[in-house]
């Protein structure tokens, strides 16, 4: 090596040293930040990304899930009653204040007034709910939708897209559904689920996917299985 | 869930050549995270030869991207691409940083203040080369100090420094000779 070529590799090696990885954890952390706020601060719903009847019933299973949790698991979680026009009111409340992953959007989302009658057939009922049902729900969608980000960064060892997973995960904490203020009993697994993620374990991750009605989770094409696979 | 309408996630060998480079699509933030992924080094490498300091380095990174976040929406690919686009906002970063700590300190300039605080500790150190090496980069006049960072911080083609300083290859690839042997020049003189 001549006495040039030495010198570029000296200038070379000096300036791009790589930077520690104390910085470099703290850097990720601040853009995955900052992108899960602009994320969160974007407009949604610029496409549907599922058809229709499919999408109806994934909101009836989350909202399945929630009558099944608000009347056995957690009875007096629930205050004020709600038609379904007033829940369809407190979600688009609720989707404007929760933050989603980037690229992702609001499937629609209505409450049934009426369910079929179990008990007389070809006659319905109407379903009663009750504040928060509204946030809930769509503060699952959302659970599903960052339980989603994470995985399919995961299996594609996308470790930015991983950070901006991890982000909105530890956000999810606070959420009404997650906090625990409302005592209805799944902010425990939740939690889990959290916590798995930041140790970057997946397994947890797709059990809660699958067995809380996010089960229906289809990678995006080009990316491999995430849940539900 | 497959309403999760993310961006389809692109290869690794479409990751290099498009969004590093010429890719105009740029405008989720998906496809922010992997810009962030594939150019984080480079921004934060470049900032800290123009700073000398691995936390104000760290605070203008976290500054160049999060305005790029803003103005991505805006991004039209040129001779430079996305790197160079980069490059220009984290020089900027640069700039307005320096111009609000010298209204701030009043008296040296910041960067003559670091040069003499790396200069103390290089004495110290003497054996240290990357050191000395940065701290006589920082010592070189801006235009070539800017120079010598777009190249071998951020590993820059003369051409992408061209676009980044507004000069033409040939101007810039002189440039970088002139500073290189300015460097090496100052290097020997303390050996």
């Amino acid at each position: 090596m001549n006495g040039d070529a030495h010198f570029d590799r000296l200038v070379s090696d000096s300036l791009s040293e790589p930077m520690s990885h104390e910085t470099a954890r703290e850097l990720d952390g601040r853009i995955a930040e900052l992108v899960a706020r602009h994320a969160g601060a974007q407009p949604r719903g610029r496409h549907l990304a599922m058809p229709h009847g499919k999408t109806r019933t994934v909101l009836l299973l989350v909202a399945a899930l929630f009558i099944v949790v608000g009347c056995v698991v957690v009875r007096d979680a629930y205050g004020t009653v709600e038609d379904a026009s007033q829940v369809d009111t407190e979600m688009a409340d609720a989707r404007a204040v929760t933050p989603i992953p980037p690229g992702a959007t609001w499937p629609p989302m209505h409450m049934q007034a009426t369910i079929d009658d179990p008990d007389q057939p070809g006659a319905t009922v109407s379903v009663v709910y009750g504040y928060p049902q509204g946030h809930l729900t769509v503060e699952y969608v959302a659970a599903c939708m960052w339980d989603g980000y994470w995985l399919d960064g995961y299996d594609r060892s996308a470790s930015a897209q991983m950070s901006v997973a991890l982000a909105g995960l530890e956000q999810s904490r606070t959420w009404i559904a997650f906090s625990g203020q409302h005592r209805f009993g799944v902010e425990k697994a939740h939690g889990e689920v959290v916590d798995a993620a930041e140790r970057g374990d997946p397994a947890p991750v797709r059990k809660f996917m699958k067995e809380f009605g996010c089960s229906t989770y289809v990678p995006p094409a080009g990316s491999s299985p995430s849940a539900g696979s | 869930m497959n309403e999760l309408a993310f961006t389809t996630p692109p290869t690794e060998t479409e990751r290099t050549n498009s969004v590093g480079a010429d890719h105009a699509d740029v405008t989720d933030a998906t496809t922010f995270a992997d810009v962030y992924a594939i150019h984080r080094d480079a921004v934060f490498m470049y900032l800290r030869t123009r700073t000398l300091d691995e936390d104000e380095a760290l605070d203008l990174t976290a500054t160049t991207f999060e305005r790029a976040l803003d103005a991505i929406e805006r991004y039209r690919p040129s001779g430079g691409g996305m790197k160079a686009w980069l490059l220009r906002i984290a020089r900027n970063a640069a700039i307005d940083h320096n111009r609000k700590v010298r209204r701030l300190v009043r008296g040296p300039t910041p960067e003559t203040a670091h040069s003499k605080a790396a200069s103390a500790e290089d004495v110290a150190i003497a054996v240290d080369e990357r050191r000395q090496i940065r701290r006589l980069v920082a010592e070189l006049n801006a235009p070539e100090r800017d120079a010598i960072a777009l190249r071998y911080a951020a590993g820059m083609t003369a051409r992408e420094i061209g676009e980044v300083i507004g000069r033409s290859e040939e101007a810039t690839q002189k440039m970088l000779s002139r500073a290189l042997a300015r460097l090496k020049e100052a290097y020997t003189n303390e050996r």
